[in-house]
């Protein structure tokens, strides 16, 4: 004769209701899918901005009054942004103390895409001479090579490769790197030095279908890293003390407009899931307890066959763990894959940075998430449990009769 | 009555939802201009059109799985609810590509529902064509 396990026998049980395996399966499912999206959606965010930010490499950056909010849209989703101002705040602020490094910035925004479909870009011309962001890069990735007026580097979204050339206002340009994936709008950035920016500007009267109305004397923002025993806040008060008509921005607060971008959206998604946590842990609770008492006879006759109240304190706990550790791993799963399929979209709508945390982080807090389905299936049928393994058999069977 | 398979039901609403993803997620919409000055639709808008006529056949399929009393013969139609499925998830990706560009409208969220759903609809057919479906576990309508 076939022997019966606990755990063939709590599947039976569950599988002789359908129904009612699969609403409560849902509940949990759908409770720990959304923890599982809401907590690696964080965790991208929070390691696009530690990625993001060291390629950036610069303490403060420094735009024209009124933009600072469309330079941190252009830094943290790559939105082109064009604003400029003169060249002689780039010049006062070397010469103030705390500053250790300057680098000017130039942004362009393209009519069309060159190789494929439409879309803008965003250029940014950058000075090979004293920049400090990009620079690090290619003395890593070009071998030493120095870099041409005409070469470009090009961000991980950008759909150009190394060796292509592209046209932007009539002037040509060669790709000579790919930047590493940041999730930031580096990747949607295509970096070029400031003579070739220069030329391209200077050529698109006569080269381009439309004339590029930016002086040579014209930045758009200026790249600042402060010496190692300075403040940074202070730094950046000191300049905005001396210099009317910008705005300093630190790269803090490039993670606080994330953080507020981020605030509505997470603070919803936690809430929900926290409610749905609670309906599950009652839900369950409240099942297993029907359960139990329209199954009295079933587990009294058990008792009278030789099942120990230990037995039946486990069967009662197998149903609940058996049914919160599936609906929890459904959930993971799908929720799994409908964030990888729709993560640009994620991305794109709330207009937040998203690179995807490494694989064994996401284990981590898959495994956590699993064990707190089971945690709450375990909690959730304590009760009835405890009551079922304690029911005398003979009164049990008479009771349910 | 007549006795109604579930699990041609699910097919039919899983093609119904094939078929409304081009709709509710919809791919590109501006127009190509090519050297001659004409304008021609983004390759993703045939991907769209070609998924919608799959996403019919499959809502077919799954109608005749849920009126067919033989479990033989349904077993025959869930294969070609998997050949379906498959095709659904080929068609943006290698037989009709959407858009080269990543951060467009049919990569970022019509391409992906429709792989997700073709891969739905393709492990339902396998699941189908394995298992005999028994009358006895079916829905009655």
């Amino acid at each position: 004769m076939k022997e019966i396990n606990l755990f063939a026998l709590a599947l039976q049980n569950l599988r002789r209701k359908p129904y009612r395996t699969i609403v409560i399966g849902l509940c949990v499912a759908v409770a720990t899918g959304s923890l599982f999206a809401a907590t690696i959606v964080l965790r991208g965010v929070q390691h696009s901005l530690t990625v993001g930010r060291a390629r950036l490499g610069a303490d403060l950056v420094i735009v024209p009054d009124g933009y600072e909010t469309l330079a941190q849209e252009a830094f943290i989703t790559g939105q082109p942004s064009t604003f400029y101002m003169s060249d002689v705040a780039e010049k006062k602020i070397s010469t103030l103390s705390g500053v250790n490094q300057t680098s000017p910035q130039v942004f362009v925004e393209t009519l069309s895409n060159a190789s494929c479909c439409i879309g803008e870009f965003f250029l940014v011309g950058f000075d090979p001479e004293t920049d400090f962001t990009i620079s690090p890069w290619l003395t890593t990735h070009l071998d030493g090579k120095a870099l041409g007026p005409f070469d470009i580097i090009v961000g991980d979204r950008i759909l150009l490769r190394e060796g292509e050339t592209v046209i932007f206002y009539g002037t040509e340009f060669s790709v000579v790197g790919v930047l590493e994936k940041t999730g930031m709008g580096i990747d949607r950035t295509i970096y070029v030095p400031m003579e070739g920016l220069r030329s391209m500007i200077a050529n698109s009267e006569t080269l381009a279908e439309q004339t590029l109305e930016i002086s040579p004397k014209d930045l758009s923002s200026i790249m600042v890293s402060v010496k190692p025993d300075a403040e940074i806040l202070d730094v950046a008060e000191l300049i905005e003390a001396n210099l009317d008509g910008v705005n300093v921005f630190t790269a803090t607060q490039l993670n606080q407009a994330v953080g507020n971008q981020l605030q509505g959206v997470l603070g919803i998604t936690f809430g929900v899931t926290a409610s749905l946590w609670l309906m599950s842990l009652f839900t369950i609770g409240l099942v297993f307890s029907l359960i139990v008492n329209e199954r009295q006879r079933e587990l009294g006759i058990l008792r009278a066959m030789g099942a120990r109240r230990k037995v039946i304190f486990q069967l009662v706990m197998g149903e609940a763990g058996l049914l919160t550790g599936l609906g929890g791993l459904g959930g993971l799963v799908a929720a799994g894959v409908l964030l990888t399929g729709f993560s640009r979209l994620i991305q794109l709508r709330l207009r937040i940075p998203y690179l995807l945390p490494n694989v064994f982080e996401i284990m981590g807090i898959s495994l956590l998430l699993l064990l707190l389905a089971l945690f709450t299936g375990a909690l959730a049928s304590l009760h009835p449990a405890l009551s079922s393994s304690k029911m005398e058999p003979y009164a049990a069977i008479r009771k349910g009769e | 009555m007549k006795r109604l398979s579930t699990s041609g039901i699910v097919v039919a609403v899983l093609g119904l939802l094939i078929v409304i993803t081009p709709i509710v997620l919809p791919v590109c919409e501006s127009l190509l201009e090519l050297a001659n000055g004409k304008q021609v639709p983004m390759s993703c808008h045939w991907t769209a059109r070609a998924e919608m006529i799959f996403g019919a056949l499959i809502v077919v399929v799954g109608l005749m799985i849920a009126f067919l009393k033989k479990p033989g013969e349904r077993q025959r139609l869930y294969h070609q609810v998997a050949f379906l499925g498959l095709v659904t998830i080929l068609t943006p990706l290698f037989i009709i590509p959407t858009c080269m560009h990543p951060d467009m409208a049919c990569n970022v969220a019509t391409k992906p529902a429709l792989i997700i759903l073709g891969g739905i609809v393709l492990l339902v057919g396998l699941a189908g064509s394995r298992t005999p479906t028994e009358p006895s576990s079916e829905a009655t309508a």
